[in-house]
């Protein structure tokens, strides 16, 4: 139910109880001023009658002095008068009267009394004590009430009525009212409230009176004015932050490509000299003999150096995502160990696994393998003197690194520990940055390491490394247990 | 890959002269040392070649000690070199107050290794790759006419 017809049912049932209580009063007031008119009358009446039936009585007897109540009850039909005797005097018993009148009347004082036993609405009786010789008689005059009550009942039935229509004529005028002034304005507030909403914020509503609810319609405009003002600074701001973003994204993608692109000029600059060089020397008639030979292999170097160089590169661009299936660490390892021993051997480095036979991991086996040469084979590169370049696994608690994020939990670890020179503190930022080298010219792109972060990354995992300078250096590579 | 660093010393193309300019060229890659020294001994210039910047710098640092007509004329360095990078050579010839002028060469051609390499006062830089001719006719022009 609505507000506005609550508050106007409410206001209707209380003038209507109110009204009720006033014409309840009204029509008391009246019954009473009324028994108060009828007493007075009869008191008129039985004092006018007193007096003449008192001297008949003494001067003519009694049947005279009843005649005159008989005569006077044929002039009028409302009131029937009739003699009584208070004191059982002439053989007559006295009338059932309340004690309180009784004590009146013999003081010598009217009463009246309703007497509610009769037949229909009851019936007014008033007595006036006269005193015949020493005997206490009395004028008794009775009239009905049921007249009063006539009136009364009518009198009701007319207030009930009148409330009636004053009643609903109040409930459709402030129903009418209540629409007018508060429905159909609370309507197109929230019709408005609605619209501001859904986002139109350009809306406004307006209404033609000057009450709380013009000023809450006004508060409402204000507030739609102020929100599509904040809106506007978003879209600006939004869009002035979109721009920088992008600008950022070019500036990072420029900072990129050029980077790819010193590292490949630095990287392909030296053997493409060596090949110039060597073909000019050839197509001058330089060089003759085992010369051209010995020229035409290096030449032949140097393209299989650059076309080493371009394969990572395109392996670096071209990362697909890992074909995970169950495969044995311990197995893998050892096949990539034995593929790398013949170089380790030459350098004087010994190759140890140390990865237990049960280890079973979700990998890419060909990328994991792909991440383990290239670390092994870094750690041979570092070790300039003899020594041991073990590989080790097993389950760790570990957090991943903050630009991951993460809850310390279960990982495998994968150490590849070798007792090379060690990684400079300035150069560990950066090993993971592509075309990074400190390796020789020849011996490495810069892309290995590169290339193995993101591999690791693809499986969910990272790798980690700490080194010590003259020491040697330990890349651990951290992957889900079961799989990502 | 790499080649013994005297290969080209042992097959000249061309003996120099006993009063031809004398040239140090420092270059990591054997091959590229290689190629580069036939070519300026071809040129005419008297080669000592130098394997990484250490070893050039422990060069020039006796050479200081030495008589004039002992002194080389010109320094070819490559800009990236294990041990000490060719900026960092001139960076210490020119706090030696040396004035021998130098040609740098090098791949990594960012305009910030060619601004550093300006600020220290390097006679030329030359990108990889570059043609042999156009080095050693630099080279030339750096050479005192007498």
């Amino acid at each position: 139910m609505k507000l506005a017809r609550k508050i106007t049912i409410a206001l209707t049932l209380l003038a209507i109880a109110v009204m009720t209580v006033l014409e309840t009063l009204e029509v008391r007031r009246e019954l009473e001023r009324s028994a108060i008119d009828m007493q007075h009358d009869h008191r008129l009446l039985g004092h006018t009658l007193a007096g003449s039936i008192a001297r008949a009585w003494q001067e003519e007897g009694e049947a005279e002095a009843l005649t005159l109540l008989d005569q006077a009850n044929r002039f009028q039909a409302q009131v029937y008068l009739r003699w009584v005797w208070l004191d059982g005097a002439q053989g007559h018993s006295a009338p059932a009267l309340p004690a309180s009148l009784l004590r009146t009347l013999r003081g010598g004082q009217d009463g009246s009394m309703v007497d509610d036993t009769s037949a229909g609405a009851g019936v007014l009786r008033s007595y006036t004590p006269v005193f015949i010789n020493t005997h206490l008689g009395a004028i008794e005059i009775s009239e009905s009430l049921s007249e009063e009550h006539q009136h009364v009942r009518n009198t009701v039935q007319n207030a009930a009525i009148a409330t009636c229509a004053i009643a609903v004529a109040f409930l459709l005028a402030a129903m009418a009212m209540g629409r007018r002034l508060v429905g159909r304005p609370v309507n197109q507030l929230v019709e408005l409230a609605h619209r501001i909403g859904e986002g139109r914020l350009e809306e406004r509503v307006h209404l033609r009176q000057n009450d709380e609810l013009q000023t809450l319609a006004t508060a409402m405009n204000r507030m739609a004015e102020l929100l599509l003002t904040a809106r506007e600074k978003i879209a600006l701001e939004t869009a002035a932050h979109l721009a920088t973003l992008e600008h950022l994204r070019h500036a990072d993608r420029l900072t990129t490509v050029g980077k790819l692109a010193s590292g490949v000029a630095h990287e392909m600059g030296t053997p493409l000299n060596v090949v110039l060089g060597r073909s000019k020397m050839i197509s001058s008639g330089e060089v003759v003999g085992d010369e051209v030979t010995e020229c035409a292999q290096i030449i032949s170097q140097q393209a299989l150096h650059m076309t080493r160089i371009i394969r990572q590169l395109l392996d670096f661009a071209r990362r697909r995502a890992p074909r995970r299936a169950p495969e044995n660490i311990a197995q893998l390892v050892t096949h990539t160990l034995t593929l790398l021993r013949p170089l380790a051997t030459k350098r004087g480095a010994t190759l140890v696994s140390e990865v237990p036979d049960s280890l079973i991991l979700e990998v890419d086996s060909g990328q994991l393998q792909q991440v383990l040469t290239n670390l092994v084979m870094n750690g041979i590169h570092a070790m300039k003197r003899p020594g041991t370049l073990r590989v080790r696994a097993g389950p760790t608690r570990a957090a991943p690194p903050t630009e991951t994020g993460g809850q310390e939990t279960e990982w495998i670890r994968l150490d590849v520990e070798d007792e090379g020179e060690g990684i400079r503190p300035e150069d560990l930022p950066h090993i993971f940055d592509p075309f990074f080298t400190t390796k020789d010219v020849g011996e490495g792109t810069g892309l290995g390491l590169s290339v193995s972060h993101g591999l690791v990354q693809d499986h969910g995992g990272w790798i980690a490394v700490r080194s010590e300078p003259g020491r040697g250096s330990c890349f651990s590579v951290y992957l889900p247990p079961g799989g990502p | 890959m790499k080649h013994s660093h005297t290969r080209a010393q042992e097959t000249p193309a061309t003996l120099p002269q006993a009063d031809a300019p004398r040239l140090l060229l420092a270059e990591d890659d054997s091959e590229m040392r290689c190629m580069l020294s036939r070519a300026l001994r071809r040129s005419g210039f008297h080669v000592t070649e130098l394997r990484d910047g250490r070893e050039t710098v422990s060069l020039l640092s006796h050479c200081a000690t030495q008589t004039p007509e002992q002194m080389p004329h010109l320094l070819i360095s490559d800009v990236r070199m294990p041990g000490c990078t060719g900026l960092e050579v001139l960076a210490h010839l020119r706090r030696s107050h040396s004035c021998l002028p130098v040609i740098l060469i090098t791949s990594f051609g960012d305009e910030e290794t060619h601004e550093e390499a300006r600020r220290l006062g390097a006679a030329q830089v030359i990108d990889k790759p570059f043609d042999l001719d156009e080095l050693c006719a630099a080279a030339w022009t750096l050479v005192p006419a007498s």
